[in-house]
């Protein structure tokens, strides 16, 4: 033990600290001098990406109308064929108002009203439209009333809780808007099957566009 | 050792016993010795950052990265968009949003990452100071655990912002802990300690450590100004710095640095959106502060004046006489005046929290939130987070709060023992802010920047053992408890979501919307077209598109705002809220031809939209 020269409170040394505080102080002016390298590159960067931010230029005209275009072709689907409405497939296009993006599964049709808007290709005759759905019910209330509508045709069922189809007929038309209303919706958090909050009608696999035969 | 004598050491070898030998061997190889976990997990941080893929956080997708950016640009007229958060400090969502807009997915990650890192040599520094009798292994094991925990491992390389806002709060407290060790240093008959007067020997440590206070309370003040929900718990802080500091004269310069920084920057950025919204700087206005207009602007000089004057003076004029300063009635006023002010700000916060989700409503609900661990014991309810989580930080941190509280009254009867005030402060520093925040604002997130300091919390409440062994004991205890969740890997939340992430159950390694997929979007929207973006997760196009001749809105317009549209009128909105539509001809807005672009990740309705002519000539008719 040891005094203080300027007062003459006791105090603790320690013979070897010398070299251990040199290292200290060294591996602290390391870190601090790491700290402020990094947090000053770090704010180069910053000042630099606020500057390097890209900007689209503004359609022409005739751009707008490419690109609308390219959006209509998109809408254009195949006769006599399941159109799956899962993620990454081309009939997800045709997925209207009133549907979440869709899922591996097919797409949930999230609101009272949801449309699919189809078109197939010109000298086609679309006579009907299967919809393949399957409806969001609680275990004890298994039933939801569901109206499938075209321009020509409407059909209202009610969907017990299995993958079902329902069958509407289509006015011949190339462009066809079909739409598809629930009674109700619900969450799955709210009928106890799940955590999810979010409120849905029916989930829609997809659809076969009947034609007339040639 | 006696405690007396265990403080002394610790200012003379504040490395730790491991680290106090003298040998031979080079000194690099001393530092990989010390250092090796800490440069391992720092090495962790920004590869797990790029792990996550794109950051998906929701409150950054659908607001924070279209606010940010627009501010940045000069647009404070938000028009709907959370357009009262343009009176907080922005600077964060500022530099996501850049970060996020200038390059590919994994830049934000790295930067964040990057930045994340930080934690760890930062808590372990700490670590090494908080408990400097603690061997070099806890102390590392201690900054790992810090970034490895599941709260905070789930916002490592997001743009939360907690990360960011725990970095000055881990250096302010390294600071403080250095500042009060510094006065120690000075001997015991420094000026914070009772009954004594300024010596001259003092005045240049004395004036040193003043000047630390000052910063470490100005460090303090860059977090709430990166994060301002870290504003509600800075009372929870103030409390903890006036025990740490010991001294009325010391706590006052740390409020001062902190009020003087913050309210710079605060205040600073809303008097710029006021004079941009409304023409005057009076009209400034910032969220948490209950005061609004010129009084805020006095306020703020006020304070930046005196903080001046402190750091100017040469003489200990703005100090009290000794003999008060450190008196324990001093100081227990001091602390009760900290705690009442903090009580009423507690309950400003509750009666405008904005999220009444998670609200307390009454002390019994605060029991069952303390001591719950995440959905370990709600059943993987979502309980106070949007995440389901296992963490046992929190229940650690409040059993720990109570040991420190339970000491309190001991220190105040040894009012001289400066180790136990340390350690006490430290404890409440880190802990007592999540107890508050959970009464203040019932959220969790709110206080999740103190949860990677925990560990320094057990260091330091059981650093005033005296046993070894016990001390030992104790401080693997906090590590196990830590350790808990990445031991209990069946349980589900341990496998540690990313936080606030969109429906997304695997991590994508591409831009959220493809840059094909933006362009799409950019050729359907005409030259200086008024935008309309209806529902939620939409507004991450508007930087990305990056167009200033677009005019968004975020909020519905009025009839008369309706009849002054000019040009083309886009309704874009999240399919899944395309109900919302029909409210607009209410106000006026036709909307026909309407599409859905059904991109990989997102998609996006597109309506075009006219003016109702009934609207347009009553509004013209009535001017």
């Amino acid at each position: 033990m040891n005094r203080s020269p300027e007062s003459d409170t006791p105090v603790t040394t320690y013979p070897r600290v010398d070299t251990s505080r040199e290292r200290l102080v060294t591996t602290r002016l390391t870190l601090r001098l790491s700290v402020v390298v990094a947090l000053t590159a770090l704010m180069i960067g910053g000042l630099a990406a606020r500057l390097l931010e890209p900007s689209m230029a503004s359609p022409g005209p005739a751009q707008i109308e490419r690109a609308r275009d390219a959006l209509a072709s998109r809408r254009v689907m195949p006769p006599a064929v399941f159109l799956e409405t899962a993620l990454d497939q081309e009939a997800a296009w045709t997925l209207g108002l009133g549907f979440l993006h869709p899922t591996a599964a097919g797409a949930w049709m999230s609101q009272l009203s949801a449309s699919l808007r189809f078109a197939v290709q010109d000298g086609l005759t679309p006579t009907s439209v299967e919809i393949e759905l399957r409806p969001l019910v609680a275990a004890s209330d298994r039933e939801r009333q569901v109206t499938v509508t075209s321009s020509v045709d409407e059909v209202a069922t009610t969907l017990t809780g299995g993958r079902e189809t329902v069958l509407v007929a289509l006015d011949g038309d190339t462009e066809q808007l079909v739409t598809i209303s629930c009674d109700d919706v619900d969450s799955p958090i709210g009928l106890q099957l799940g955590p999810d909050r979010r409120a849905f009608c029916a989930l829609i696999f997809g659809y076969t566009i009947n034609v007339e035969s040639q | 050792m006696s405690l007396s004598s265990s403080l002394d050491s610790q200012s003379v070898s504040p490395k730790g016993e491991s680290f106090a030998g003298g040998d031979a061997r080079p000194w690099g190889w001393e530092f990989a010795k010390s250092w090796w976990l800490v440069a391992l997990v720092s090495l962790y941080v920004p590869l797990e950052a790029l792990r996550k893929g794109v950051d998906t956080y929701y409150d950054f997708l659908n607001i924070k990265w279209a606010m940010g950016w627009m501010l940045a640009n000069g647009d404070f007229d938000l028009k709907g968009i959370a357009s009262t958060r343009k009176w907080g400090p922005p600077f964060l969502d500022i530099w996501n949003a850049a970060w996020s807009t200038v390059g590919p997915w994994w830049l934000p990650n790295v930067v964040h990452g990057l930045s994340h890192l930080l934690i760890v040599p930062s808590v372990f520094v700490l670590a090494q100071r908080v408990a400097p009798r603690a061997p070099n292994l806890i102390h590392q094991v201690v900054a790992a655990l810090a970034v490895l925990v599941p709260l905070v491992r789930m916002q490592i390389g997001t743009s939360t912002g907690h990360l960011y806002a725990a970095l000055p709060l881990i250096w302010s407290l390294t600071l403080l802990v250095g500042s009060r060790q510094r006065t120690d240093l000075g001997g015991r008959n420094s000026a914070f300690s009772r009954g004594t007067r300024w010596s001259p020997a003092w005045t240049a440590v004395g004036k040193e450590v003043w000047t630390r206070l000052f910063l470490a309370g100005a460090l303090l003040a860059l977090s709430p100004l990166l994060k301002p929900s870290v504003l509600s718990t800075i009372p929870a802080h103030l409390f903890a710095a006036a025990i740490l500091v010991g001294s009325v004269s010391g706590t006052v310069v740390f409020a001062l640095g902190f009020a003087a920084t913050y309210l710079a920057g605060a205040i600073g950025w809303a008097s710029i959106v006021a004079v941009a919204t409304t023409g005057s700087p009076l009209d400034v206005q910032s969220p948490g502060i209950p005061i609004v207009g010129p009084s805020l602007i006095v306020i703020t000089f006020v304070v930046l004046a005196l903080a001046l004057m402190s750091l100017r003076a040469t003489s200990g004029r703005f100090r009290l006489p000794t003999k008060f300063d450190a008196h324990p009635a001093a100081l227990l006023g001091l602390t009760l005046a900290i705690v009442v002010i903090s009580q009423a700000f507690a309950s400003y916060l509750r009666r405008a929290v904005p999220d009444y989700r998670w609200l307390i409503p009454d002390f019994a609900g605060l029991r069952d939130r303390l001591f719950h661990a995440g959905d370990l014991q709600f059943g993987y309810l979502t309980l106070d987070l949007e995440s389901a989580y296992f963490d046992s930080s929190i229940p650690l941190a409040m059993v720990l709060l109570g040991g420190a509280i339970l000491l309190l009254p001991l220190m105040l009867a040894r009012g001289g023992d400066k180790q136990l005030q340390l350690a006490l402060g430290v404890v409440i520093f880190i802990t007592y802010p999540l107890l508050y925040n959970m009464w203040a604002t019932g959220y969790t997130r709110y206080a999740s920047q103190v949860v990677p300091l925990v560990g320094v919390a057990g260091l330091a409440l059981f650093s005033l053992v005296n046993a070894r062994v016990l001390r030992m004991l104790g401080s693997l205890t906090v590590v196990a408890i830590l350790s808990l969740p990445m031991l209990l890997t069946n349980r589900v939340s341990a496998e540690v979501p990313r936080f606030g992430q969109v429906a997304y159950d695997e991590p994508i390694y591409e831009d959220f919307v493809l840059a094909g997929e933006i362009a799409l979007l950019n050729d359907l929207l005409p030259d200086r077209a008024t935008v309309l973006a209806i529902g939620t997760i939409n507004t991450y196009l508007v930087p990305q598109l990056g167009r200033d001749d677009l005019d968004w809105w975020f909020w519905k317009p009025k009839p008369d705002e309706v009849a002054r549209m000019n040009g083309d009128i886009i309704f874009l909105f999240n399919p899944g809220d395309s109900d919302q539509l029909s409210e607009y001809l209410d106000q006026g807005l036709l909307y026909d031809d309407c599409s859905v672009l059904r991109f990989r990740r997102t998609s996006v309705g597109l309506c075009i939209g006219s003016v109702d002519p009934a609207v347009r000539s009553e509004a013209l008719g009535s001017t």
